[in-house]
């Protein structure tokens, strides 16, 4: 029971400044960031909009439970939805302190037999923000795909509530979206009282929105790791890395890891893991976890968070699997420059 | 007419419990970083802890304005009662409504039926409350759920850090099977006298202390492994028992990169002359014994050989928990 409890606090804890964080800035964004700025902004070309998306972690770094409030704010603001979903899956990899964190995880003196895993820590990080890229930006022309199929409701009530217009243009096909309480022409200036409300409600109501769902994900997490704890795969994942693939991508759901911290732990598995096993927990866990599955749904329809995970878990396993049986290859080549 | 969201008493009693539990959190960071530092270690790492500060100031900051604008605005709703009906009549006091088809306690939302009355609905609706994309539904079941973590930590809890697993690190014991078959094989007593002090040298009088990393890793070492090679030392680490073997154990410690859950130990096995009793599984202990190296694959691990059971001393845990 202690392991659990140790589990639970300290995913929730150290989630909680990132979720104070993001739902600061979200409610910043709702009070004084204009409908047209973001309009202005963001490329008309919805590809480019969404490969945009998928280098936003890089200006704007944050933790993945910090992005999901900020979502949903930039959603009412008018973002296209697949935008936002390429940044919520990238942006937790592709940042400069993840890649760092990285670097340092695999940045150890390697024993005779294993070799550094890709040769060497550098390749570790472009493999994992390249994966993470490609599966984000895959993930997000899906998405654009599928909003702009008639009658599928895709966002939760939660981001829709209040809208005037159609809510079945927010965060859809146009490029503008409908956010009313965006009536920046002729509105009557707030006072500081006013927008202090305004942002302090909207604030405390995510906060206590998502972490609820943070909790319960949590919960989860602490679970799964109890269950899973003292399980030695090696001699299962020895032969097979299909399998080995699939296990480090469970075990990358059910951790529940930060960002941060998962190169550490995938680097300490032990030498029976193939290199690309540890690749699919690098670039799925920062993507696809309990708690995260929790907070989508504070955002997205059931529909929705399947067809992103039904994306990303396949699109994982397929490319680590490649990148299994290709890499001696690919590096080879690559080498002889 | 002003009159207040339809829903009013579950908006007030909504934001009574977001309010009372965003503050719970912030009193629970503040609190964990200046009086529960011991806690707030076994859960996040060092450079974590300014952030739980933080967020315990921005929780309490933030809930401190939401209170004072709902205090006010509670406040203007009960003066701005009674309400003006377009009956004729001035302020509402509570004078006979006999005549009026409504029901006119207007203490809870608008569910009087207006009968022939028209009331003017079109106010200059001062909303004390942020609309935007929040669910003003009442949903309770959200307030149990954030009660859990204040409650595990009301109990004091998280106490402990992750649990020590035992550990079989099997280790190579030739080295002194031929000291002591070379002890036996001596025929002159001068000889075996001399053997047995070398063998049973205990110099753990001049151990010093040493860090647990550094004694981890020193067996990587290539330039300076020689040097070590035989020293007395002292360190602290948690019990770990070698299920198959009653003479080694495992001292066992645990380095986070960000928080407990990503905890991963890392162990020092080691063996000692006497049978191990008396000593639990995760007990904090300073062992004292000398530093050999084994042979592992194509490295070397440390083993530490530690010479009785008093060289291996209970003692409290280490202060921050974690290895840095």
């Amino acid at each position: 029971m202690d392991q659990y409890i140790l589990v639970f606090t300290s995913i929730v804890y150290e989630a909680l400044p990132f979720i104070v964080l993001g739902v600061i800035l979200a409610g910043l964004l709702e009070e004084f960031v204009p409908q047209q700025f973001i309009a202005k902004v963001i490329p008309k070309n919805r590809v480019l909009a969404i490969a945009m998306g998928g280098f936003l972690g890089v200006i704007f770094p944050m933790c993945e439970c910090g992005i999901i409030p900020i979502m949903r704010r930039l959603l009412r603001k008018g973002v296209p939805l697949s935008l936002c979903v390429t940044y919520v899956l990238a942006g937790p990899v592709i940042n400069i302190v993840v890649l760092t964190s990285t670097f340092a995880a695999f940045n150890y003196t390697p024993t005779a037999e294993e070799g550094h895993i890709f040769g060497g820590p550098g390749n570790v990080v472009l493999l994992r923000a390249g994966f993470a890229y490609l599966v984000a930006f895959n993930v997000g022309l899906l998405v654009e795909w599928l909003s702009r199929k008639p009658g599928i409701e895709l966002l939760s009530p939660q981001v829709t509530r209040g809208l005037k217009k159609d809510i079945k243009q927010i965060g859809q096909s146009s490029p503008v979206a409908a956010n009313n309480n965006d009536d920046d022409e002729g509105r009557v200036k707030k006072t500081v009282m006013e927008r202090l409300n305004n942002i302090t409600g909207t604030a405390l109501n995510d906060f206590v929105d998502i972490m609820a769902f943070l909790i319960l994900g949590a919960i989860l997490a602490a679970i799964g790791r109890g269950m899973l704890q003292g399980t030695d795969f090696s001699d299962t994942v020895k032969a097979n890395p299909a399998l080995a693939i699939l296990i480090m991508m469970g075990l990358a759901i059910a951790f529940c890891l930060c960002s941060e911290a998962d190169a550490f732990v995938a680097a300490a598995f032990p030498a029976a893991f193939p290199a690309a096993s540890k690749m699919a927990f690098l670039v799925l866990g920062p993507m696809m976890d309990f708690k995260l599955y929790m907070m989508y749904t504070r955002v997205f329809r059931p529909r929705l968070i399947w067809t992103i995970i039904a994306a990303v878990v396949i699109q994982v396993f397929v490319y680590m699997l490649l990148l299994h049986y290709l890499w001696e290859d690919v590096y080879d080549f690559f080498q002889q420059f | 007419m002003a009159h207040f969201h339809e829903d009013s008493e579950t908006y007030y009693l909504d934001q009574l419990c977001l309010v009372a539990l965003s503050g719970a959190f912030g009193v629970v960071c503040l609190t964990l970083y200046f009086w529960q530092v011991p806690m707030l270690d076994l859960m996040l790492g060092k450079q974590f802890h300014a952030f739980v500060l933080a967020s315990g100031v921005l929780l309490l900051g933030m809930t401190g304005i939401r209170a004072v604008i709902l205090w006010k605005s509670a406040g203007r709703k009960t003066s701005s009662l009674p309400l003006v009906h377009d009956h004729g009549h001035g302020p509402h006091e509570h004078h006979d409504h006999e005549h009026c088809a409504h029901d006119h306690n207007h203490e809870h939302g608008h569910e009087h039926a207006h009968g022939d009355h028209h009331h003017d609905h079109s106010h200059g609706h001062n909303h004390d409350h942020a609309h935007d994309g929040h669910d003003h539904d009442w949903a309770p079941w959200r307030y149990v759920v954030l009660l859990l973590p204040i409650m595990l930590f009301l109990l004091g809890l998280p106490n402990k850090g992750p649990s020590v697993q035992a550990a079989s690190i099997p280790v190579d014991l030739t080295q002194e099977s031929i000291g002591y078959s070379t002890l036996i094989a001596a025929g002159d007593p001068i000889q075996q006298l001399v053997l047995a002090t070398v063998l049973n040298a205990d110099s753990s009088a001049l151990a010093e202390p040493i860090r647990f990393l550094t004694l981890k890793n020193v067996a990587g070492d290539n330039d300076n492994r020689d040097d070590w090679d035989g020293k007395w030392v002292t360190v602290k680490g948690q019990f770990a028992p070698n299920r198959q073997h009653d003479h080694q154990f495992t001292l066992v410690r645990f380095k986070i990169r960000c928080c407990g859950a990503d905890a991963v130990p890392l162990n020092v096995p080691m063996v000692c002359k006497e049978r191990l009793q008396g000593l639990k599984q995760g007990e904090w202990v300073n062992v004292t014994g000398r530093i050999r190296f084994q042979k592992s694959g194509d490295s070397f691990i440390t083993v530490l050989r530690v010479p009785n059971l008093q060289a291996i001393a209970p003692t409290g845990p280490e202060p921050g928990f974690y290895l840095e």
